[in-house]
């Protein structure tokens, strides 16, 4: 039933990709973003769209999976392409009922299609070779800076821990309440919307005792060990900057100025 | 009157990268006028085995028969068959929801849609069953409770279903060592005085081997032994395999035959250790 959710999408390897801290990774994928928003020229999308292609490729996730990714988003890419096409004032290519394709509207369509599809990709990327617990240790560490203005980052990031932590568990509880009020005779999956909103007592209520009895018991195992926060905490597994992660940086500027300077002159 | 696993194989998270194979091809006859006993370690597969006893979960493959009728499917007969079955999960009070203990033992006669008559004579007799004083009780909040009156509770809450077939899954997980007896008391009484053919999943193995009539060992998705205690404590090498004990009683018997003492080794009970001791005692004497 419901455990038969994968929880996470992060794909253990040891690519390239797997190997750059989860720092480098963030940051650089918020340089891209902003070179897909900057840079909207075709020979741009040409050199993005391959890096991308190349970074799928070195990260040896199968196209499947990265396929899947883009299918929450696939109806949201089809209408913004199809509003494009029909919308753009231009050359008209052919006329269907009151809306007229044009030209313009076609090459705008495949560029924002693009554009989102590149962004979702490069997002997934991210997700796919990084576990949430070094994205959370990494938002921990750039949001550092903040501190000095109040920011409670540590505090942040020990909460999405513990979040990501018990999300199998509670998964996990919410199917062994729901079996057991199953074999007492409830039935989830039939009868009118109230009937299965009543439905939902029998499963809400133990799962809330039980949430707030972990909740409870976690806070007092962190207490009997002395946790108070993260002044002066060490880490078992410290984030550390290497070589990779200078080439990364480094291409990435080579790569985003060459295609402003490329955009400035015109072409 | 029995339940009948035929050849049942069940995956979890078929097709993708986390598939695991819980149970594999197994064939079982649970018989309605037998206490089944059910052991094994940690992810033998015998949680998801008895969750395919009243189709809480559908077999991959395979089918099991409640009383010669198939359980799975939306038939009413299927349904009717499966609600034979009634199933007690390890730490069953964690599922109590009502405000009231009358409320939540309700809730299964309630959902068979039962006269109102008739749920509360159910719930009464499930009340008193599990020794909770129904007028004392019936409208106090589950959760005020101590932990073994909450486990009654919910156990009543499966009682009051009256299942011909009850499943109950570490039933003692936790408990005293009062608690613990008087509820395998009570669950005995289920089984000799009310017919209900009992499937007792436990760890303990001395329960085991005072209560079953027949045990039941898994290991890795497989059945290794189905044979009455006395047999199957007697397979050691296949116990070993499936990271299970011999009950306290057949160890001790054990060592002292290692010593030179001429005891039985197939007696679980204090009473019949006592007995074959002082027998042997006294054998040995004459020689």
């Amino acid at each position: 039933m419901l455990t038969d959710i994968t929880i996470g999408q992060y794909f253990p390897g040891n690519s390239f990709l797997h190997r750059l801290d989860p720092r480098t990774k963030i940051v650089l994928l918020c340089i891209l973003i902003a070179a897909i928003f900057v840079l909207d020229t075709p020979w741009a999308y040409g050199v993005l769209t391959m890096l991308t292609a190349g970074l799928i490729f070195s990260s040896k996730l199968s196209w499947k999976i990265m396929l899947r990714s883009l299918k929450p988003l696939w109806w949201i890419i089809l209408f913004t392409f199809l509003i494009h096409l029909c919308s753009t004032p231009g050359e008209p290519l052919a006329k269907v009922w009151i809306f007229s394709l044009t030209a313009e509207g076609l090459k705008q369509g495949i560029f924002i299609s693009m554009r989102l599809v590149l962004l979702i990709l490069l997002s997934s990327l991210l997700t796919f070779t990084t576990s949430p617990l070094a994205l959370t240790d990494a938002l921990e560490s750039l949001m550092g800076p903040f501190k000095r203005f109040g920011l409670p980052a540590h505090e942040l990031a020990m909460m999405m821990t513990i979040a990501l932590r018990f999300i199998p568990t509670l998964i996990e509880e919410t199917d062994k309440i729901m079996k057991a009020q199953k074999a007492r005779g409830s039935d989830f999956s039939s009868g009118s919307i109230l009937r299965r909103l009543k439905c939902l007592i029998p499963i809400l209520v133990p799962l809330f005792i039980s949430a707030f009895r972990r909740a409870d018991e976690l806070a007092m195992a962190m207490e009997a060990r002395c946790y108070r926060g993260g002044i002066g905490r060490t880490r078992m597994k410290v984030l550390k900057i290497t070589s990779i992660d200078y080439i990364a940086y480094a291409a990435a500027i080579v790569l985003c100025t060459g295609l402003a300077i490329l955009k400035v002159s015109g072409l | 009157m029995s339940i009948e696993v035929k050849n049942v194989t069940y995956t979890y998270m078929p097709k993708t990268p986390f598939e695991r194979v819980a149970l594999k091809n197994i064939d079982l006859c649970i018989e309605k006028n037998e206490f089944t006993a059910i052991a094994g370690h940690t992810g033998s597969g015998k949680s998801t085995l008895v969750q395919q006893l009243n189709g809480l979960l559908d077999p991959t493959e395979g089918e099991v028969l409640v009383d010669g009728v198939a359980i799975h499917g939306k038939s009413a007969q299927a349904a009717a068959a499966r609600r034979k079955v009634g199933m007690v999960f390890q730490y069953p009070e964690h599922q109590l929801f009502e405000e009231s203990i009358f409320a939540d033992i309700a809730f299964g006669p309630r959902n068979l849609e039962l006269a109102e008559a008739d749920i509360e004579q159910r719930v009464k007799k499930a009340m008193e069953f599990v020794n909770l004083p129904y007028e004392d009780y019936k409208d106090r909040s589950p959760f005020q409770l101590s932990g073994g009156q909450m486990r009654r509770v919910a156990i009543a809450g499966v009682i009051a279903l009256q299942p011909e077939y009850l499943i109950l899954d570490e039933p003692t997980a936790g408990l005293d060592p009062r608690g613990r007896r008087d509820l395998l008391d009570k669950i005995r009484q289920l089984h000799r005085k009310e017919g209900i053919g009992v499937v007792l999943v436990s760890h303990n193995m001395d329960d085991v081997a005072e209560l079953a009539d027949r045990v039941v060992f898994m290991n890795q998705g497989k059945i290794s032994v189905n044979a009455p205690p006395k047999q199957a404590f007697t397979e050691t090498e296949r116990l070993r395999e499936a990271g299970l004990d011999l009950p306290q009683m057949t160890q001790l018997l054990r060592v002292l035959e290692e010593h030179g003492l001429s005891v039985k080794t197939d007696i679980f009970t204090i009473k019949e250790a006592i007995a074959s001791v002082q027998e042997a005692i006294k054998e040995g004497k004459k020689c």
